[in-house]
């Protein structure tokens, strides 16, 4: 009579486990690195890499939370399988790829190098030398770039690390630090938040950021991050590596969702980007549509908003 | 069977030998008072009989029981025998009414209306009942001593051990204490007592215990120990606490 | 601060809040594992043979020597290498609360040490089991002597959850860094919420275990080295 019970219940059992619980993949993110990723003030978490999580997930069928994770924990959390995908602006290099798989690019990014306004810096020339103190995030390549291209070749400077890059920002803007290496769009947010800041220059670094699961993949991650990317409208045209170095040409499909979630978030103010997503976040979980129409209405409804 | 049977305690802490071959027996209502000079064991004795601390060697039977033996169930045998110790030692976070109570509820397993009347019969029995929501530190030496000793009765014990329970009080308050440990031989209860009150132990002993360095140097009735003791160290022991403590009790 | 800045702020402060509700859900937890632990700890180093007891002072200098930092790294990390799913929250408890134990342990013994042997001598004396006697006479004792010094434990370790951050746990210290990444200017006035929340919390803390204190206070009791710390 019992094992009767098991045998009809058990593959009901199975099936209702199967509509109920959607995949669930917890990705990491170190939060605040506007405009990739941030906390809103009134504690959402937003920002490109999120938002494409987000609709990636919506387009595959699958659920996703949101945990911040510092920086340079995100890769020992991937590797141990504490959470499934690193999405935090991470540059690809040989030396990550070690331990974790990547994703197809998703952006390119260079290293700009902030200095106050007030400073006497005409040139790089002029900052690379005379023990100026330097800050950057630990773990991320501007670090890199300081300690490999300058330290390491004993130029005269001081590398200061941070655990966050508004850390090594404010530093700068209290005149702690002489310059603060980092990426660039994000650069570009934090002069639009602090006009004593300027970008001295641009080092061209040609990082291309991607996301990141363990290695070996196994829970079947890449591809459908890669599908979804593309189903949001990123295209590339590869060519092989030159000297060892990625050459990619990325080029959006016009008005895409990936075209939009560009628009929305590099540009616009922080204020009414969230405003913004307050108002679209809701299109994006709306049952009524398909998931393709409810990724694209929230990537349009946020641009729209973000830049009225 | 003497009610109170004790055979050639030994006990030893570290090199030094504190009881070597104590004997002796104790009859149901009979009061001994062991006398002699600090340090020659007379606490430990006590402490050894009820185990609270334990003897290297040597038997105690208590009623027929033995209390050394390992099978013994000591807990019980401890609920039969009363201690009064020299500084009370009363619980200090309960009043006068719950310190004798508490052993009524937790060993006896009484209820707590049984317990209380039991209690106050006992705090009424060393003239303290108007003291039972008093705690120890509201309550004089005497008082909490005679509070102690309706601890000890409450239990309805074969038999009470007094370790020195004069010795901790200011002169004035001896003779309290003393006049309950007087009404309570008198009513027939089976008493150790451990004292330097020679008026005592000369008018309650049924018989007189004298040791020295973990021995007993001499035992007898009172009359007998202080007019002609055999043994030259018992007279000229009691000739000196004469001297120090008086006849007081 | 412009006008966007103090409009941030007050805006984040609902999130701040959120954050400082995980700062005391931890404090509950780790309070009470610590108790637990630390009263037990106490128990075996005083009253057990001494092999056992030896066992005890080694916990308690393992967990007093190891910098909280390394202990939540220790624990979270080090149970997933043996792949047991823990959260972070749970791990900020476990590791924290063991910590705490050590501490506690040493408050609770040296309380029970004040009450003194011969407390335990007249509970035995009447007829109680060496448990019946700790849980009767002993700890309610100890206990109310260990009120003072725990209250400096209490405030130590309510400021110590805002180490459960390191370890990914969002708390109100991870909630500012948010509201600061997002606008820089409100670094200095964000972490002052924060300072006040803390302050206000362990003035609270501290209130409420004065009351508790004077609520089982003994007449003649406090002057028995109540308020030593050993």
């Amino acid at each position: 009579m019992g094992k009767r019970i098991l045998v009809l219940v058990l593959p009901l059992l199975l099936l209702g486990l199967g509509a109920v619980g959607a995949e669930k993949y917890i990705v990491a993110s170190d939060i605040p690195w506007a405009p990739f990723e941030w906390a809103s003030p009134e504690g959402d978490y937003l920002g490109f890499d999120l938002d494409v999580m987000r609709c990636i997930a919506v387009l595959m069928g699958y659920e996703i939370e949101i945990r911040p994770v510092a920086f340079d924990s995100i890769i020992p959390a991937v590797v141990l399988g504490e959470v499934d995908i690193g999405a935090s602006g991470f540059t690809i290099t040989a030396k990550r790829e070690e331990v974790v798989d990547f994703s197809n690019p998703y952006w390119l990014s260079n290293q700009a190098v902030l200095v106050r306004k007030d400073a006497a810096f005409k040139s790089l020339d002029d900052l690379f030398c005379c023990g100026h103190k330097i800050g950057a995030q630990r773990g991320t390549t501007g670090a890199d770039w300081v300690q490999s291209n300058l330290v390491d070749k004993g130029v005269d400077v001081q590398l200061v690390l941070y655990e966050t890059y508004p850390e090594a920002v404010l530093d700068l803007v209290n005149g702690r630090l002489d310059a603060v290496v980092q990426d660039e769009p994000a650069s570009q947010q934090s002069i639009s938040a602090y006009p004593a800041l300027k970008v001295l220059d641009i080092i061209e670094t040609n990082e291309y950021f991607g996301f990141l699961v363990a290695s070996g993949d196994p829970k079947g991650l890449l591809r459908k991050i890669n599908d979804g990317m593309y189903q949001l409208g990123l295209r590339y045209d590869l060519s092989l590596p030159v000297e060892g170095q990625w050459k990619v040409k990325f080029h959006i499909v016009p008005g895409s969702p990936w075209d939009y979630l560009v628009q929305a978030y590099f540009g616009p103010p922080l204020e009414k980007v969230e405003a913004a997503w307050k108002a679209c976040i809701d299109t994006l979980y709306d049952g009524t549509l398909t998931p393709e129409e409810r990724v694209y209405e929230f990537a349009k409804c946020l641009a729209e908003k973000a830049s009225e | 069977m003497a009610l109170l049977v004790v055979e050639d305690l030994h006990k030893r802490y570290g090199k030094e030998e504190v009881l070597r071959g104590v004997s002796f027996e104790l009859e149901r209502g009979e009061t001994k008072v062991i006398i002699g000079p600090s340090g020659t064991g007379k606490s430990t004795l006590l402490r050894c009989i009820n185990r609270l601390t334990e003897p290297d060697r040597g038997r105690v039977w208590l009623n027929g029981v033995e209390v050394t033996s390992p099978r013994t169930n000591i807990y019980r045998i401890r609920a039969q025998i009363g201690f009064v110790f020299q500084d009370f030692n009363l619980f200090t976070h309960l009043t006068a009414l719950d310190n004798v109570r508490l052993g009524l509820i937790r060993v006896k397993g009484m209820g707590k209306r049984e317990a209380t009347e039991r209690a106050m019969r006992e705090l009424a029995r060393v003239g303290l009942a108007d003291k039972a929501d008093a705690y120890p530190a509201q309550l004089s030496g005497g008082q909490q001593q005679r509070v102690s000793i309706a601890r000890a009765l409450a239990m309805d014990p074969k038999l009470i051990l007094f370790d020195e329970p004069t010795s901790a009080l200011d002169p004035e308050l001896i003779g309290e204490v003393l006049q309950v440990m007087i009404e309570l031989a008198e009513a027939g209860m089976t008493m150790l007592v451990v004292t330097h009150e020679m008026g005592f132990a000369r008018s309650v002993a049924d018989e007189i215990i004298f040791m020295e360095k973990g021995v007993i140097v001499e035992q007898g009735p009172p009359e007998v120990l202080f007019t002609r003791p055999r043994v030259p160290r018992t007279a000229e022991f009691l000739r000196k606490i004469t001297e120090f403590y008086g006849e007081s009790g | 601060m412009t006008a966007v800045d103090w409009q941030n702020l007050v805006q984040g402060v609902p999130s701040l809040l959120s954050g400082l509700l995980v700062n005391l859900e931890i404090l509950l937890g780790l309070i009470a594992l610590g108790f637990a632990v630390g009263i037990l700890v106490a128990l075996v180093q005083v009253y057990s043979p001494r092999p056992l007891a030896a066992l005890a002072v080694g916990y308690e200098w393992f967990f007093r020597g190891v910098p909280e930092m390394v202990l939540l790294m220790l624990i979270y990390f080090g149970l997933r290498q043996f792949k047991v799913r823990i959260t972070p929250f749970t791990a900020a408890v476990i590791a924290l609360g063991l910590r705490s134990s050590a501490y506690q342990s040493q408050i609770f013994r040296g309380a029970i040490q004040a009450v003194g042997r011969r407390q335990m001598m007249a509970a035995l004396s009447v007829g109680m089991t060496r448990l019946q006697a700790i849980r009767h006479v002993i700890l309610p004792q100890a206990l109310r002597l260990s009120i003072p010094p725990w209250s400096n434990e209490f405030s130590s370790v309510l400021k110590d959850t805002t180490l459960a951050s390191a370890i990914g746990v969002i708390e109100v210290f991870k909630k500012a860094r948010f509201i600061m990444g997002r606008n820089y200017a409100l670094a200095l006035p964000i972490f002052l919420v924060v300072a006040l929340f803390f302050l206000f919390l362990t003035y609270a803390g501290n209130w409420a275990l004065g009351a508790l204190e004077r609520r089982y206070r003994i007449p003649g009791f406090e002057a028995k080295g109540a308020g030593e710390r050993f």
